[in-house]
């Protein structure tokens, strides 16, 4: 192709995407005019995306993980999460946490909340991979993935089950299907302004600790991965399974950490979108599941760095296209970026030109 | 062995007819048997050699009879035992009678019937096959409306999900590339004929004409996805599907109110700050509502006698006092 008609050609698709795009929300006028008005929107809707998009990095780690080990889709993964925000839901409900209880007497029932969902979802997913992947280890590649989507009902129905189950629970709330609201426990104090530092950004204690907690997970496994012999294993198997049986690993000791570790990571998400968003509902782990592999696709699959950095993309994205775009339109923004980036460069961000697998 | 063999695969139908014959009683003991009489006789044959129509028939008696009684047992369960007890109106006893030795005698023949036609010589067989599941195709409406058993509307969806299945088969079993987003296709085909064939656009087309067009939009999309996704294999293409999946009904979900600018014109109008300058395409005065939501698009052209009686490719059957199609009746 000659540059002019390449010139040409991008002139084109500029101008259907200025055409269209206004139908999906991307009208740039006024998207320019919104951002030049109040810049001061833009920053807080940035840190919502950042601290969004790190709870969405821990879900696509437990993705990239378990697809890095054995290269499985693991549908359930996003449900398990949602199963984790109602487990710190119902530790909530057991200490009698309510809406504004002091920060000071809130500590111990998130410890305990954040224990028992990473607890219940590292064993459910090691559960799963028993009883639902490990049969199929050596059927067709489409056998374990048809497993993982049912096991993603089964978890969905689970929550919509453990939601109804309000004479047990009270701060569930009143039908099954309704999201719940999850107590706000986290203190809304003003960093910036305790500082002494004027702005209309609102940086509160509540965002630090969401996202310090995240970014120490994000951290810790970063390390163990790195640093210890078990995370050696694991990138051993990740690398090639029977060259890590030859060396002596036991392989299906490594895959059962791997889903422990991944299960154990959507579970303390569970806990911080309860604790950050204040709403908990049994389909979301379905959307956030796919957001969350959205980004694990984003950074290169199998690749942790990567997937850090898609769900930060991707949690920035969806912020903004909820503030900018059209807050109906961003699963649908958040898919198309999916598509296009499958479609040109489909190992990824991050992730080295795997020949054999696109 | 063989006896063996046939009484295990008709009690297996057996237990599901007498099943639904306790769950809809009536009639419905006779249409059962007449279609699972077919499938018994198919089944009691298909895996062995018959020399001759004869020995099929014979066959086909056997496992006919097995078919029979269960559905003559439950006949008369339901009749005499559950209608009393449930409460509700008690029927004659010749009635219930009536309908259990209907049942049994529709099993065995059609049974026998099936079993016979797979002894012929090859080429015959084949066709006499497929002419009697044609037949049975054909009848069966008639058959659930003079039953009164009302299968007709699941039986239709049945057959909407196995084309879907068999649509899928295609990409997934043939070609081996993995599509979770087949049902876009089907949505997109749905919209399409909502569309064309209703009021919300104001085009009534006839469903006959509109039903090639569904078909074609949706071949379209498929190509439209499948160019650029042809290099992905495995894992890849799925989630590419999936994606795409997912963005469909999200579309479908919110076209409700679109207003087009033309772009150049508009951004020159927000430059001089002047909006009189821009220029609308669509959806000018109110916008434009092109699939209407979470309702969707209601009442969309059916394939009734209206129908086909407009298309003219079929006997017109308005203003007869005989309608040939069972369904014709709702607009004579």
């Amino acid at each position: 192709m000659k540059p002019w008609q390449k010139i040409v050609l991008y002139f084109v698709i500029a101008y259907f995407v200025l055409l269209l795009g206004p139908i999906a929300g991307f009208d740039l006028p006024r998207i320019v005019q919104d951002i030049i008005r109040s810049p001061s929107v833009l920053v807080t809707q940035l840190l919502v995306g950042l601290i969004n998009g790190a709870i969405i990095a821990i879900i696509a780690l437990g993705y990239t993980l378990v697809y890095g080990i054995i290269e499985l889709i693991n549908f359930a993964h996003g449900d398990l999460y949602m199963l984790g925000g109602f487990a710190a839901l119902t530790v909530m409900g057991a200490f009698g946490m309510q809406d504004g209880a002091p920060f000071v007497t809130a500590i111990i029932p998130m410890l305990v909340a954040l224990l028992v969902s990473a607890g219940l979802c590292a064993g459910l997913n090691v559960l799963t991979e028993r009883y639902a992947y490990r049969p199929l280890r050596n059927a067709p590649r489409l056998a374990p993935l048809i497993s993982a989507i049912g096991v993603s009902f089964i978890f969905q129905n689970l929550g919509l089950f453990w939601g109804g189950l309000k004479s047990f629970i009270p701060i569930m709330g009143n039908t099954a299907a309704a999201p719940k609201s999850f107590p706000d426990l986290l203190p809304r104090i003003d960093l910036l302004e305790a500082m002494g530092i004027q702005t209309k950004v609102d940086f509160t204690l509540k965002d630090l600790i969401v996202l310090v907690v995240a970014v120490s997970l994000m951290v810790g496994l970063n390390l163990f991965i790195q640093r210890t012999p078990a995370g050696k294993a694991m990138r051993a198997v990740a690398q090639n399974r029977d060259a890590a049986k030859i060396v002596g690993i036991d392989v299906d000791q490594v895959i059962v950490m791997t889903f422990l570790i991944g299960g154990a990571l959507a579970g303390s998400a569970g806990l911080l979108v309860g604790l950050y968003n204040n709403t908990i509902v049994f389909t979301m782990g379905f959307t956030a599941g796919l957001r969350a592999f959205t980004a694990a696709v984003l950074g290169g699959i199998g690749n942790i760095t990567g997937a850090m950095l898609g769900g930060v993309l991707i949690g920035l994205l969806s912020a903004l296209s909820d503030q900018y775009l059209s807050s109906r339109w961003t699963d649908a923004w958040v898919f198309g970026v999916l598509v296009l980036i499958l479609v040109f460069r489909p190992s990824g961000l991050l992730g080295e030109n795997l020949q054999e697998k696109v | 062995m063989n006896l063996v063999k046939t009484l295990r695969s008709s009690s297996i139908l057996g237990s599901i007819a007498a099943l639904t014959v306790l769950l809809f009683g009536g009639w419905s003991g006779a249409v059962i048997g007449w279609l699972l009489g077919t499938a018994a006789g198919y089944l009691a044959t298909h895996d062995r050699f018959v020399p001759t129509p004869k020995t099929g028939a014979q066959t086909g008696i056997q496992a006919g009879l097995a078919l029979g009684v269960w559905i003559m047992a439950a006949s008369l369960i339901e009749g005499l035992l559950l209608r009393p007890l449930s409460g509700r109106a008690a029927i004659p006893l010749g009635q219930t009678w009536l309908y259990a030795l209907v049942g049994f005698g529709l099993a065995v023949a059609s049974a026998t019937l099936m079993a016979a036609i797979q002894g012929l010589a090859n080429p015959r067989q084949r066709q006499a096959t497929l002419l009697t599941l044609a037949f049975i195709l054909i009848i069966f409406p008639f058959a659930d409306r003079l039953a009164q058993t009302g299968w007709i509307a699941t039986v239709i969806q049945i057959q909407i999900f196995a084309m879907l299945a068999l649509g899928l088969n295609i990409p997934v079993g043939y070609a081996g590339l993995l599509d979770l987003g087949y049902a876009a296709f089907f949505a997109i085909g749905a919209y399409t004929t909502g569309m064309l064939s209703s009021p919300h656009l104001g085009i009534e087309w006839n469903f006959w004409i509109v039903i090639w067009i569904a078909a074609g939009v949706a071949a379209i999309a498929g190509v439209i996805l499948g160019t650029p996704t042809l290099p992905l294999r495995g894992d890849y293409l799925a989630i590419v599907t999936l994606g795409f999946g997912e963005i469909i009904p999200i579309v479908f979900r919110n076209l409700t109110d679109i207003r087009i600018m033309e772009p150049i014109s508009s951004l020159l109008a927000t430059l001089f700050n002047r909006p009189e300058m821009a220029i609308c395409l669509l959806g000018c005065e109110e916008t434009f509502n092109l699939t209407n939501g979470e309702t969707g698009i209601n009442r969309s052209g059916d394939p009734g006698c209206r129908s086909l009686a407009a298309s003219a490719l079929i006997i017109t059957c308005r203003g007869t006092t005989w309608c040939w199609c069972w369904w014709c009746s709702r607009c004579l």
